[in-house]
C-alpha cells in the first residue's frame, strides 16, 4: 500500500480533525446563541419598547385626564366660594378698595392666592369687563397699563354651571389664558341679571399637567380645545399636525391628544442599531479568529507527536520531541520522549545479550574445538627430538609460540564469554595505579612517555583487584601503543561522596568519531596485530565491578577513558 | 370702634424682624438745639412703612433688608453727628421704619400697606419684592396721595407712563437691566457671533415686560436676530424639564433667563443637567448675579454664565463698597444680597429728600426726590445714583459679568467677574 505523503498527511488530519470539530462546534455554541438574540433584539425590541410606550401611555393617559378635571374642579370650587361670598354682584360696579368692599376683596384674594390664576375679573351681561381684580401672578391688561381686554373672537362653551371661555394663545410677551366663568347672584335691589365673575387661569398650568404623559419617548401628549386648536406641554401652540393616537374629552369640546411618532433621536441614537450589529458583526469575527488561532496551535503541537508516532513506526527510535510550555502536551511529548528512549535501551540491551550469547556460545565452542588439538600439538611439538639444527630449533620455538598466542587468544575469548565473577575487596586506587605504574614504567621510559600520578589517591573502592588492574593494565598499553612519538600518560582519581572515577588519560593520536562509537564492540579494531577484543573485555570487567566505562577523544590531542565506580559504603554493604 | 384688619399685625408684629427703629431717640442732640428742648421723647418725623418677605421662599431677600435698613439708620445718625460738628442746620430726620413680613403674598401685602398707613401712621411705604404686588401698593399709595418708595421689584411698567407721581423707584429696572443687557449681547455679536435667542422669565408682569424691554433696546441698537423660543414658568415652579426640553429641541445661541431667587438657581442646576449650558449661553441681566444665588449654586454653577445683580459685593472695589459688604458681613456673618443695598438706597434717599425738600410734607418730598442725586456703594468712581424726574426711576450703572472661580466670599464658590459696564442712557439734567 502506498504512503501517504506530508501534504496528504496534512489534508486528511484537518479533514478528520477533532480540532476541526471542536472548532465548529465552538463556533456554533458561542455564536449561533449570539445571532439569535441579536436577530430578536434587532426585531422585537422596538416594537416591544413601543407596545410598553403604548400601555404606559394607556395606563397615564387615566391619571392625566384625573389631572386636568382635578384641576378645573378645583378652581370651579374656588369660584363657587367666590359666587357665594356676600356683595359679590357690587364689584361691577363698586370700587373694590373701598372699605365696604374690602372684607370680601380680601377672601376673593385668599381664595385665589396662586401663581395658577392672573386675576379675578367681572362683566356685566353682555361680557364687558366692568371689574379686574390683580392676583400675584398678574401681568398687563386688564390689571395694569392698557384696560382693553375683549373676549370677542374666543370660543364659550357652557359646562355645567358655568362657561369655559378660551383659550387665548400666547403671544410675544404674554402668556396664554382661559377664562373658567360663572353667572353671579342676583342683586337683592335689582332683580334683572347681574353678569359674570370669572377666574382669569394660566393656560398652562392646565398644560403643565400633561408632563407626566411628556415622558414617554416616542408618544407627544396635546391639548385639544374647542376649535381644534392643539398645545404642547408648556402651553404653546402645538406645530405637530400628526393626527392624534389617542384622544379623551376632560371637559366639553377639551381633550387630552396623544400623538405617537418615531421617538425624536439624534444623531447617536440613530447610529446605535448600525453600531450595535457592526459590534455583534466584529464580536463573530473576533470569537472565530480567536477560535482558529486557538486550533491551529493546538494543532501545531500535535504535529510533532504525530511525526514522533510516525517516527516510532518507521523503527526511528531516536526520537525527541522539543518541549514547548509547560502544559498537558508538553508533559505527553516529554513522555513520548522517554518511551522513545526506554525502548532503544531496551532494544539495545536485548541486542547486546543476544549477540554476547552468540558470541560466548561460539566462543567457547571454538575454544572447545581448538583448545584440546592445539594442546596436543604442542605436546607433540615440545616432543620432537633435539636436532643439531639450529634452524630446526628455531622453527620449533616459533611453533611453540604461536601455539602460546592462539591459546592466549582462546583464554581471551573464554574471558569474554564467561568472565570470572568479581571477587571485590576494598582497595585504594593509589594501591592499584602506583602497581601499574611499577609495571608499565619500564616500557614508558623506553617509549619516551612521562608517566605521571595525580589526584585523590587515597579514594577507595570496591573491585576485583585482578580484573581492574587487568583493565588498567589494558588502557595503559593501548595509551602507549598510541603516543608511538612520545608523549605523556597521566593516571589520575577524581573522587566524590558517591563514586571514585579512575581516569587514563594520554597525549596520543586519539579516535575518530566513527571508531570513538564502536571502540568497545567485540572484535572491532584498528590495529593490524589486535584482536578486537581488549576494550570490550575491559568494558564487561567495569561492569561485572559496577562500574561503567567512558570514553572521550580528539583526534591529534588524545583520548581519555573514565572508570567510574560507586565509592558509597552504604551501596557494598 | 376701629375696624379690625384683616390681619392680626400684633402678632406679625412680633415676627418682624427689626420691628420698629427710631434713631434719634439715642441722640437726644441730633435734631438741633431748638428742637430739643423740651423733648421727653422725640416724636419721629417720619415713619415708614415696609414691606418685604421675611420668611417663605424669598425670606432671605427680607432679612438681608432688615440688616441694610439699621445700617442706613446708623448711617444717617453719623452723618447728623459730623453735619452739627460742622454747624450745618439742616440735619437728617427722625425716621421711624415699620418692617413688615410680606410673605410675599399679594393680599397679606395689600392689607398690611393699609394697616401701616391707617393704624401705625406710616408716611412713606418702601419695600417690596415681586412686581405685580408693587403694582397694586402702587395704586394704594396714588390713592392716598402718600410716597411709596419701590426697592427690590423690577418690572419697567411701574416707572412707564402713566408714571404714579408717588412712586419712586432706588434700584435698576428691567428697562435699565434689559437695555444694558442690549448693549452687551450687541457688543458680543462682534466677538462670539449669535443669530438666535430664546426667552424664558417667570409668568407674570415683571417677566413679560422684561422681554418687551429687551426687544425694545436691542431694536435701537439694530442687532439683527431671531427668537427662537419665549416660555413664561409659573413662579416657585420646581420642574423646568420640559421647558429645557423645548429650547433644546432648537438650541438657541443665547437662553435669557429672567428668573430670580431660588427659581433661578433651580433651572441653573436643571438646564446643566439636561445639557442646555453645553449647547446656548445663558444670561441674566437683572438679578441673576445675586450674591445668595452664586452662594445657594455653588459649584453647579458654570463658569461663563453672563450675569448681573442690582448691586455686587466684589463691584465696584471702592472703599464705599468695601466697608459697606464687610459692615454687612460683621453685623450679619452673611455677604449681603442685592436686595440690601436696595433697601439701604430707599432709607438714605427718603432720609436725602427730606433733608433737602423746603417743604416736607408729601408733596415736599415728592418734588425734592424728583432728580435727587444719591451717593451709594454700587456707585463707580465719578458716578452718582439720581432720580429721573419723569420716570421716577432710580439711574444707576448696570455692570454684568461672567461666573468664574472664586472663593473670597464663602460659601459662594464663584463670583462674577470680566465686568463690562454701562452708564444710564439718560443723564440728569442741569439745573
Amino acid at each position: 500500500m502506498k504512503e501517504p505523503t506530508g501534504n496528504q498527511i496534512k489534508i486528511s488530519l484537518w479533514r478528520n480533525s477533532l480540532l476541526r470539530r471542536y472548532l465548529v462546534l465552538s463556533l456554533l455554541v458561542t455564536v449561533l446563541p449570539l445571532l439569535v438574540v441579536t436577530w430578536f433584539y434587532d426585531r422585537f425590541t422596538g416594537e416591544l419598547l413601543e407596545d410598553l410606550g403604548e400601555q404606559k401611555v394607556q395606563h397615564s393617559m387615566n391619571a392625566t385626564h384625573a389631572a386636568l378635571s382635578g384641576f378645573l374642579k378645583a378652581r370651579q370650587f374656588e369660584l363657587e366660594t367666590i359666587v357665594d361670598l356676600p356683595n359679590i354682584e357690587r364689584f361691577l360696579s363698586g370700587d373694590p378698595l373701598s372699605p365696604e368692599l374690602e372684607p370680601t376683596h380680601a377672601l376673593i384674594s385668599f381664595e385665589t392666592d396662586s401663581f395658577d390664576i392672573y386675576g379675578v375679573l367681572f362683566f356685566d351681561t353682555q361680557w364687558q369687563l366692568k371689574t379686574a381684580l390683580p392676583g400675584v401672578a398678574s401681568s398687563g391688561p386688564p390689571y395694569w397699563g392698557e384696560t382693553e381686554f375683549s373676549l370677542e373672537g374666543l370660543p364659550r362653551i357652557k359646562f355645567a354651571d358655568y362657561w369655559l371661555i378660551g383659550p387665548q394663545p400666547p403671544r410675544q410677551g404674554r402668556s396664554g389664558w382661559f377664562l373658567l366663568a360663572a353667572p353671579l347672584p342676583l342683586s337683592s335691589v335689582d332683580t334683572s341679571s347681574s353678569g359674570f365673575v370669572a377666574l382669569h387661569l394660566r393656560f398652562a398650568s392646565l398644560a403643565e399637567l400633561l408632563k407626566g404623559q411628556s415622558r414617554i419617548d416616542g408618544f407627544t401628549p396635546l391639548i385639544s380645545t374647542s376649535e381644534g386648536q392643539r398645545f404642547t406641554v408648556n402651553g404653546r401652540p402645538a406645530l405637530d399636525k400628526t393626527p392624534s393616537w389617542l384622544s379623551e374629552e376632560f371637559a366639553p369640546g377639551w381633550s387630552i391628544e396623544v400623538v405617537k411618532h418615531h421617538p425624536a433621536v439624534n444623531l447617536s441614537q440613530e447610529l446605535r442599531r448600525p453600531v450595535f450589529l457592526l459590534g455583534v458583526g466584529v464580536s463573530v469575527v473576533l470569537v472565530g479568529g480567536f477560535f482558529m488561532a486557538l486550533i491551529l496551535r493546538i494543532k501545531r503541537r500535535f504535529v510533532p507527536l504525530i511525526e514522533g508516532a510516525e517516527a516510532v513506526s518507521r523503527g526511528d527510535w531516536n526520537i525527541h520531541i522539543p518541549p514547548e510550555g509547560n502544559d498537558e502536551i508538553t508533559l505527553l511529548a516529554k513522555a513520548f520522549n522517554r518511551m522513545g528512549g526506554r525502548l532503544q535501551a531496551l532494544i539495545d540491551s536485548r541486542l547486546d545479550v543476544e549477540k554476547k550469547a552468540v558470541l560466548g556460545e561460539f566462543s567457547a565452542s571454538i575454544a572447545h574445538e581448538v583448545r584440546n588439538p592445539l594442546a596436543t600439538i604442542k605436546v607433540c611439538v615440545q616432543s620432537f627430538p633435539i636436532d643439531e639444527d639450529p634452524r630446526n630449533a628455531e622453527l620449533i620455538t616459533l611453533v611453540l609460540e604461536e601455539i602460546d598466542r592462539v591459546n592466549g587468544v582462546v583464554e581471551n575469548l573464554l574471558s569474554f564469554a564467561r568472565p570470572f565473577d568479581p571477587e571485590r575487596v576494598w582497595v585504594t586506587a593509589g594501591d592499584l595505579l602506583r602497581r601499574l605504574a611499577a609495571l608499565i614504567d619500564p616500557l614508558a621510559v623506553r617509549e619516551n612517555i612521562q608517566l605521571s600520578l595525580s589526584g585523590d589517591l587515597d579514594a577507595r573502592l570496591c573491585i576485583d583487584e585482578n580484573q581492574i588492574q587487568q583493565v588498567l593494565m589494558n588502557l595503559a598499553l593501548n595509551s602507549i601503543q598510541a603516543m608511538p612519538e612520545g608523549g605523556g600518560l597521566n593516571l589520575a582519581v577524581q573522587s566524590t561522596k558517591e563514586n571514585t572515577v579512575i581516569i587514563v588519560g594520554d597525549t596520543g593520536i586519539g579516535m575518530a568519531p566513527e571508531s570513538l562509537e564502536r571502540a568497545t564492540e567485540p572484535f572491532y579494531t584498528t590495529k593490524s596485530q589486535g584482536t578486537g577484543l581488549g576494550l570490550s573485555i575491559s568494558k564487561r570487567l567495569v561492569q561485572l565491578n559496577g562500574g561503567h566505562l567512558q570514553m572521550s577523544s580528539e583526534p591529534g590531542a588524545g583520548t581519555r577513558v573514565l572508570l567510574t565506580f560507586n565509592a558509597s559504603r552504604e551501596t557494598h554493604e | 370702634m376701629k375696624p379690625k384688619g384683616v390681619l392680626n399685625l400684633p402678632r406679625l408684629f412680633r415676627k418682624a424682624l427689626g420691628a420698629t427703629v427710631v434713631i434719634w431717640s439715642l441722640l437726644p442732640s441730633a435734631y438741633g438745639q431748638e428742637s430739643l428742648v423740651g423733648e421727653e421723647a422725640a416724636e419721629p418725623d417720619l415713619t415708614i412703612g415696609c414691606l418685604y418677605p421675611l420668611t417663605g421662599p424669598m425670606g432671605f431677600f427680607g432679612r438681608d433688608a432688615d440688616v441694610a435698613i439699621g445700617m442706613a439708620l446708623d448711617q444717617l445718625q453719623q452723618l447728623n453727628h459730623q453735619y452739627m460738628n460742622a454747624g450745618e442746620a439742616k440735619l437728617y430726620p427722625r425716621l421711624k421704619v415699620l418692617l413688615e413680613d410680606s410673605k410675599g403674598k399679594r393680599h397679606r401685602s395689600a392689607t398690611l400697606a393699609r394697616q401701616l398707613v391707617e393704624e401705625q401712621g406710616a408716611d412713606i411705604l418702601c419695600g417690596v419684592v415681586y412686581s405685580s404686588i408693587a403694582l397694586e401698593i402702587s395704586a394704594y399709595a396714588e390713592q392716598q396721595k402718600m410716597l411709596f418708595i419701590g426697592a427690590g421689584h423690577s418690572s419697567s411698567r411701574l416707572t412707564q407712563a402713566p408714571v404714579n407721581p408717588w412712586y419712586f423707584r432706588v434700584n435698576n429696572d428691567s428697562r435699565q437691566s434689559m437695555r444694558a443687557g442690549a448693549r452687551y449681547l450687541k457688543e458680543m455679536k462682534s466677538e462670539q457671533p449669535w443669530t438666535t435667542l430664546a426667552y424664558v422669565g417667570p409668568d407674570y408682569d415683571y417677566g413679560h415686560r422684561a422681554l418687551g424691554d429687551l426687544l425694545e433696546g436691542l431694536e435701537a441698537l439694530d442687532v439683527h436676530f431671531e427668537i427662537s423660543g419665549e416660555y413664561y414658568p409659573k413662579l416657585s415652579e420646581p420642574d423646568y424639564s420640559t421647558y429645557i426640553q423645548a429650547l433644546l429641541s432648537s438650541p438657541p445661541d443665547i437662553v435669557i433667563c429672567n428668573f430670580f431667587g431660588d427659581d433661578f438657581a433651580n433651572f441653573v442646576r436643571q438646564a446643566h443637567l439636561q445639557g442646555l449650558l453645553e449647547v446656548s449661553r445663558l444670561a441674566n441681566f437683572d438679578t441673576g448675579g445675586g450674591y445668595s444665588i452664586i452662594a445657594a449654586l455653588g459649584n453647579d454653577l458654570p463658569p461663563g454664565v453672563i450675569l448681573s445683580g442690582h448691586h455686587h459685593n466684589n463691584w465696584p472695589d471702592t472703599p464705599r463698597n468695601r466697608e459697606f459688604v464687610a459692615e454687612f458681613h460683621r453685623r450679619s456673618g452673611r455677604y449681603p444680597n442685592f436686595m440690601a443695598e436696595s433697601a439701604y438706597a430707599a432709607i438714605l434717599a427718603v432720609a436725602e429728600a427730606w433733608r433737602q425738600a423746603e417743604n416736607t410734607d408729601a408733596d415736599g418730598m415728592r418734588l425734592a426726590l424728583e432728580g435727587l442725586k444719591l451717593s451709594l456703594p454700587e456707585d463707580p468712581p465719578g458716578f452718582q445714583s439720581w432720580i429721573d424726574p419723569i420716570s421716577h426711576q432710580i439711574m444707576q450703572v448696570t455692570a454684568i459679568g461672567e461666573s468664574l472661580p472664586n472663593e473670597d466670599y464663602p460659601p459662594a464658590k464663584r463670583m462674577l467677574g470680566n465686568w463690562k459696564v454701562y452708564m444710564p442712557e439718560i443723564n440728569p439734567l442741569t439745573p
